[in-house]
C-alpha cells in the first residue's frame, strides 16, 4: 500500500483501526519527499527529526489506548510565514533567512494539541506577496501537475506539497487569494475561512484586516479536517471571533434546493484567453442545475472596483507591517552603514525583493500626506459598498459560484514582469477578503491538461454551506 | 504621471533606496500600478462610512495580569549584536 497517496481522512481511519502506524505514514511521505522534492522545491525547511519524534509519540499514545486528536498522525506542511518555536521561519525573504521564532503560532499549538505531525515549512512568495511563488528568496516551486508552470501563490509551496503527496494536508495564508488560487493551479482543494475563524496570532501579518489562515487538502473532506484542527476562538488574537469553530456532517450534503448566485459583473470582467475556462465553468453550473440547485443571476455593482480597492488597502497595511523589519531586533542587518538611518535604509534595501519594495512603496504613497483621503480613505469606503453588495446577495442566496482564477497556471517568468497583469488574475478572489467572507476553491476540470478551479463563496461564518456544497459537487463528479 | 523625484521621496519615507540604474524602470512600473488604482475615484462614496474592520463583533481586551512571555535570551537570540543583555546599535546621542 502506498500510504502517501491516500487521502488524509483515509490515513486517519486506518491509523485509528491500527492498520497503519503514525511512523509508517510519516516514512511514506518522507520517501516521496526524497524522490520528488529536488524537482518540486515545495519546502524551505523539512524537519525530519522532530516529525519522527512526534510520530513516535502518537504511536505510543495509540499503544496506550489514549484518545487522539482530529489531526492524529497526519504529516502537515506549514507556510513559512507561520511561526514555529525553534524552527526557522523565513517568510521566503533574505530579511528573515536565519530567523528562529521564540514562540509557536496558535495554529501550530492547535496542530500539536490535535496530534498532527509538522513535517516542514513550505515555500511562498516573499512575505506572501505574489501569485506565483516566484518572488521567493529560496527559488521557484514547480507545479506537480506540470513542472513547466507555476504552482500559483503566494502559498505555492503548501499547495504543491499536498498535490505531490509530500504532505497529507497543509496550511497557507490567504490575503487576496493566496490559498484558493494555488489550490486551483495545483488541482486540489483550498479553503479561505471567514475573517476571525482561524487565529492569526503568530502568523506574519501582511494585511491585518484581510489575512486569514487557509487550508489545503486533496479533497474537500481533507481540507475540512485541516480547518477543524486549527479553528477556534483565540484570546491571543484580538480579531478572533467567538463564533469560530466548525463541526458539521458532510455525508448528507446535497445540491438539491441550494440557492446559487452568479454575479453578472463577472461576465464583463474578461481577461484574454479565458474562453476555455469559462466553458468548463458553464458546464459546472449546468451540473449544479441538474442536481437540483437553483441558479440566479445577481448584480454586485461594486465588484468591478474590488481589485483597485484591494491593492490600496492591502499595500497600505503591508507598508506599516513591514516597517517592523528594521535590522535591529531581528532580521538582516547591513554592513554598509555609518548612521542609524543608513542602518535602517540599507538593511531594508539589501534584504527586500522587488515586489516587496513595490508594495511597500505603493502603500506608503497611498498613506502619505496629501494622498491619504484620496486613496486609502476612498478605498475603505468602496470596501463598505462591496461588503453591502455581498450582504444583499446573501439575504436570499446560499452561495456564490465563480471561477477561482480567470487564467491557467502560467509558465515561469511570463507574468511576473508585468505587475498589473499579475494583479488582474486576482479579480475573483480579492473581493472575498475585502468582505471577510469564506470561500473554497475546488477542481472542476482541466483545460489544455492543466487544472482549473471553481470558487464557492459563502457569507461570514457559513463555512458549512460552502464545504457541504463542495462535498456534494465532488461526490457527483466522482 | 509619477516622477523619479516623487519615487525617491516615497522611498525615503519607507526607508528604502532605489538604485540610480533601477530608478527609471521602477518609476515606470510604479506609475503603471498607481494609474491602475486611480479607477476607484469614479465611485460615488458620498455618505458612505469607511470599513476599517470587517467583523461585527467588538474587539476585546486581555485581562491585565502578570505573565512571562519571553526570556531575555529568547528576545535577543535573533539580533546581530548584543551587549550587557541589550540590543547593541549605534550611539545616537553624544
Amino acid at each position: 500500500m502506498d500510504i502517501a497517496k491516500l487521502k488524509a481522512w483515509e490515513m486517519r481511519e486506518k491509523l485509528l483501526k491500527k492498520e497503519i502506524s503514525s511512523t509508517e505514514i510519516l516514512k511514506s511521505h518522507l520517501e516521496v519527499i526524497d524522490s520528488v522534492e529536488m524537482d518540486i522545491n515545495a519546502f524551505i525547511t523539512v524537519d525530519r527529526e522532530n516529525a519522527m519524534e512526534t510520530a513516535k509519540l502518537v504511536d505510543e499514545k495509540i499503544a496506550r489506548g489514549e484518545s487522539l486528536g482530529v489531526l492524529a498522525g497526519l504529516p502537515i506542511g506549514l507556510k513559512d510565514n507561520i511561526m514555529t518555536k525553534d524552527l526557522r521561519t523565513t517568510c521566503a525573504s533574505k530579511m528573515l533567512e536565519n530567523f528562529i521564532p521564540p514562540f509557536d503560532a496558535t495554529v501550530v499549538r492547535n496542530i500539536r494539541r490535535e496530534d498532527g505531525i509538522i513535517l516542514g515549512k513550505t515555500n511562498l512568495d516573499e512575505f506572501a506577496m505574489g501569485g506565483s511563488t516566484e518572488t521567493s528568496y529560496f527559488g521557484n516551486t514547480k507545479n506537480p501537475k506540470n513542472l513547466e508552470v507555476v504552482p500559483g501563490g503566494s502559498s505555492g509551496g503548501s499547495a504543491a506539497a499536498v498535490a505531490a503527496n509530500e504532505v497529507a494536508i497543509s496550511l497557507g495564508s490567504d490575503t487576496g487569494g493566496s490559498v484558493r488560487q494555488p489550490a486551483s493551479y495545483c488541482g486540489i482543494v483550498g479553503i479561505k475561512p471567514t475573517y476571525g475563524m482561524v487565529s492569526r496570532y503568530g502568523v506574519m501579518p501582511m494585511s491585518n484586516s484581510l489575512d486569514q489562515v487557509g487550508q489545503f487538502g486533496r479533497d474537500v473532506r481533507d481540507a475540512y479536517l485541516m480547518l477543524k484542527g486549527v479553528s477556534g476562538f483565540d484570546p491571543l488574537d484580538g480579531t478572533s471571533s467567538h463564533k469560530s469553530g466548525v463541526n458539521f456532517e458532510l455525508e448528507n450534503a446535497s445540491l438539491k434546493g441550494l440557492k446559487i448566485a452568479l454575479p453578472i459583473e463577472y461576465r464583463d470582467l474578461r481577461v484574454t484567453g479565458d474562453e476555455k475556462i469559462r466553458e468548463v465553468f458553464d458546464n459546472t453550473v449546468k451540473l449544479f442545475e441538474r442536481e437540483g440547485a437553483i441558479i440566479q443571476y445577481v448584480s454586485l455593482p461594486h465588484l468591478k472596483y474590488a481589485l483597485e480597492t484591494y491593492y490600496i488597502i492591502s499595500t497600505a497595511e503591508v507598508s506599516t507591517n513591514l516597517s517592523r523589519l528594521d535590522g535591529i531586533r531581528y532580521g538582516y542587518r547591513t554592513e554598509n552603514y555609518e548612521t542609524l538611518d543608513e542602518l535602517y535604509t540599507m538593511s531594508r534595501t539589501e534584504a527586500f525583493g522587488e515586489e516587496a519594495k513595490r508594495r511597500i512603496m505603493m502603500g506608503t504613497y497611498a498613506l502619505s500626506a496629501g494622498y491619504q483621503d484620496e486613496h486609502y480613505k476612498k478605498a475603505l469606503k468602496v470596501r463598505t459598498l462591496i461588503k453591502n453588495d455581498y450582504d444583499k446577495t446573501f439575504e436570499d442566496h446560499d452561495v456564490i459560484l465563480s471561477l477561482t482564477s480567470p487564467i491557467l497556471p502560467f509558465p515561469f517568468d511570463s507574468i511576473i514582469n508585468s505587475p498589473v497583469d499579475m494583479y488582474k488574475a486576482d479579480l475573483y478572489t480579492v473581493p472575498v477578503n475585502l468582505a471577510g467572507l469564506c470561500a473554497m476553491s475546488l477542481p472542476m476540470g482541466e483545460v489544455d491538461g492543466l487544472p482549473v478551479g471553481m470558487q464557492i463563496t459563502g457569507n461570514r461564518f457559513q463555512e458549512s454551506k460552502i464545504i457541504r456544497a463542495g462535498y456534494a459537487f465532488e461526490k457527483v463528479v466522482k | 504621471m509619477i516622477t523619479k523625484d516623487e519615487v525617491n521621496h516615497i522611498a525615503s519615507i519607507a526607508k528604502l533606496k532605489i538604485k540610480d540604474d533601477e530608478i527609471s524602470l521602477f518609476t515606470e512600473k510604479f506609475d503603471q500600478v498607481m494609474s491602475f488604482v486611480q479607477k476607484i475615484k469614479e465611485v460615488d462614496t458620498e455618505n458612505v462610512e469607511p470599513t476599517y474592520k470587517i467583523n461585527d463583533e467588538d474587539g476585546f481586551l486581555k485581562e491585565n495580569g502578570e505573565s512571562q512571555t519571553l526570556t531575555r535570551e529568547e528576545v535577543l537570540r535573533n539580533t546581530v549584536d548584543t551587549q550587557y543583555g541589550y540590543f547593541k546599535i549605534l550611539k545616537v546621542v553624544e
